[in-house]
């Protein structure tokens, strides 16, 4: 091998590169102002300042220490957790079948063409119906019962998880399919390693809508008519005209579907997003 | 090693609507291969050449005449396949790349043989690693360890490294041979590249467009061959100046 090669091969040869280009920036004490960090607290604190003046201005609007003060003494008559409680065990039973019903529905439309054409109105319907006419509709059906909150949960979140699963499951790429024909991997095989992974993805994003439209339709059936639950706790004191009741269980809804997503949903989507290095770094 | 029969073997692909015509991918396909041989099929692109090796992996099937590959073994033969294209499971490391197609033993024998086979193309580093992390030439290489793992009477290589710069093809060509001499598979091979059919191949077969074989001839050079050798560059010539007197009728007319 000549001198050069010997050069250009060998991984000593950084002597002549500033140091500056092997070590990691050096930060002065107020760069995480200008991170995206920073960004995200800044309109935290900017929306507390808000909701703070426009509460103690205007009469009809509730301040978030009222707002606070209020949940405090829900917490003490024990009502937080008991229809938090009773809210979750509908949207947990809902969107089970919702999981079960929009992967399987979406793995045979795309499989079957007549089950495609045969569905593709009907999902329709369940995208296209707004949320509120089922919730009147299983109201006048069941009265106040479980069954009311986690049909409309049904209803309303399983199309959004079939489009998905749909869409994933012809997206699985040809030329892998024919490669594992080639070695005649068998089918069970090439359905877990294969299909599913390649519809995971879709799978996960499709399931984060389907949870935000499910949790939102157990609410406004609990809302419309039922004697139980987040939903009817909000109506109650929209009954009364308490500003803060409304606010307070607003705030309880918000919380239970953010901390969902961050902590559930948000790591589901990112484990199935692991092998794309690089994949987030655009988003910066 | 694997005796392979093509006998009349014909592919159409038929119209999919009103006034299409039919598409005679393979007009008329018959030779033999059998052993440790290198087979190359060699033609311009869109004679029916990787159409006849799917039909020879039994991804598609012939129209008419008859295809066999018979193994070392009783029942079917080992058919490895390395495409154009990687054709590797991103979500999947590399190693499980490897264990996908592998059918025998444990999953701790399975992950073995596929480590001895990735330290055969010098990827033994990267069994953890995902595709999406390697070069176009590694992701070949795993591709072709793929192959070679399910020790395959038959092996069959589309274009290979048509997509690889010039450098990596160059090397892995070189990298081919070494592991063909190792092994005791019949390999058929396809490309539209004649130099690399010279340098690799004991036999090519060369196609019309019409998609039919208009020529057998042998390579008798020894191996390992060089790109750099003045007798491979005398058979492309050669080889060249046959698919020119070929294509002659028709520039005239």
């Amino acid at each position: 091998m000549s001198e050069v090669q010997a050069a250009v091969r060998g991984h000593g040869a950084t002597d002549d590169i500033p140091a500056s280009l092997l070590a990691p920036p050096a930060r002065p004490w107020w760069w995480w102002l200008t991170s995206d960090r920073a960004a995200r607290y800044t309109a935290r604190l900017a929306f507390l300042v808000v909701w703070q003046w426009a509460g103690s201005t205007f009469q009809d609007i509730p301040a978030p220490l009222g707002t606070l003060e209020f949940l405090r003494e829900e917490f003490a008559r024990g009502e937080v957790f008991r229809n938090v409680g009773i809210s979750l065990f509908r949207a947990v039973i809902g969107l089970s079948l919702v999981l079960v019903l929009g992967i399987a529905i979406g793995i045979a439309m795309a499989r079957w063409w007549r089950v495609r054409f045969f569905l593709t109105d009907l999902i329709l319907v369940g995208i296209t119906l707004p949320a509120f006419i089922w919730a009147l509709l299983v109201v006048m059906w069941w009265g106040f019962s479980n069954i009311g909150p986690i049909t409309v949960c049904v209803v309303s979140a399983t199309p959004q998880l079939v489009v998905n699963t749909f869409q994933g499951a012809t997206a699985t790429p040809g030329k892998l399919l024919a490669m594992s024909d080639a070695y005649r991997v068998g089918t069970r095989r090439q359905f877990r390693w294969l299909v599913i992974p390649s519809m995971m993805e879709y799978i996960a994003a499709g399931f984060r809508s389907a949870v935000l439209a499910g949790w939102g339709a157990v609410l406004l059936v609990e809302w419309f008519g039922n004697d139980k639950g987040v939903g009817f706790r909000a109506h109650y004191w929209y009954d009364a005209h308490s500003f803060e009741g409304m606010m307070g269980w607003g705030l309880v809804m918000m919380v239970i579907i953010l901390s969902f997503d961050r902590i559930v949903m948000d790591r589901v989507v990112r484990h199935f997003r692991s092998w794309r290095i690089g994949g987030q770094q655009w988003s910066r | 090693m694997a005796r392979l029969v093509a006998r009349d073997v014909k592919k159409v692909f038929p119209p999919t609507r009103q006034g299409q015509d039919p598409v005679f991918a393979l007009r008329d396909v018959s030779f033999e291969a059998e052993g440790h041989t290198f087979v190359t099929l060699v033609g311009p692109s869109g004679c029916g050449k990787s159409t006849f090796l799917n039909m020879v992996s039994g991804i598609d099937t012939p129209s008419a005449g008859t295809l066999e590959v018979l193994g070392r073994a009783e029942g079917d033969a080992k058919i490895g396949y390395v495409f154009q294209d990687p054709r590797l499971l991103p979500w999947k490391t590399v190693l499980d790349n490897m264990v996908y197609v592998l059918d025998e033993g444990s999953t701790e024998e399975r992950e073995a043989r596929g480590r001895r086979f990735l330290d055969l193309v010098n990827l033994g580093s990267t069994a953890d690693m995902y595709p999406g992390q390697l070069s176009g030439g590694m992701q070949q290489r795993v591709g072709i360890a793929r192959a070679l793992s399910i020790e395959p009477d038959l092996l069959l290589m589309d274009e290979p490294f048509s997509h690889l710069d010039a450098i990596t093809a160059r090397d892995l060509r070189v990298e081919l041979q070494r592991l063909w001499l190792d092994t005791a598979s019949t390999i058929l091979f396809v490309t539209h590249d004649v130099l690399e059919a010279v340098l690799l191949s004991s036999r090519v077969l060369m196609m019309s467009s019409r998609g039919v074989i208009f020529r057998d001839l042998t390579i008798d050079l020894p191996f390992p061959r060089r790109q750099t050798d003045k007798e491979v560059a005398i058979h492309q010539a050669e080889i060249l100046e046959l698919f020119e007197e070929m294509e002659r009728p028709k520039v005239d007319a």
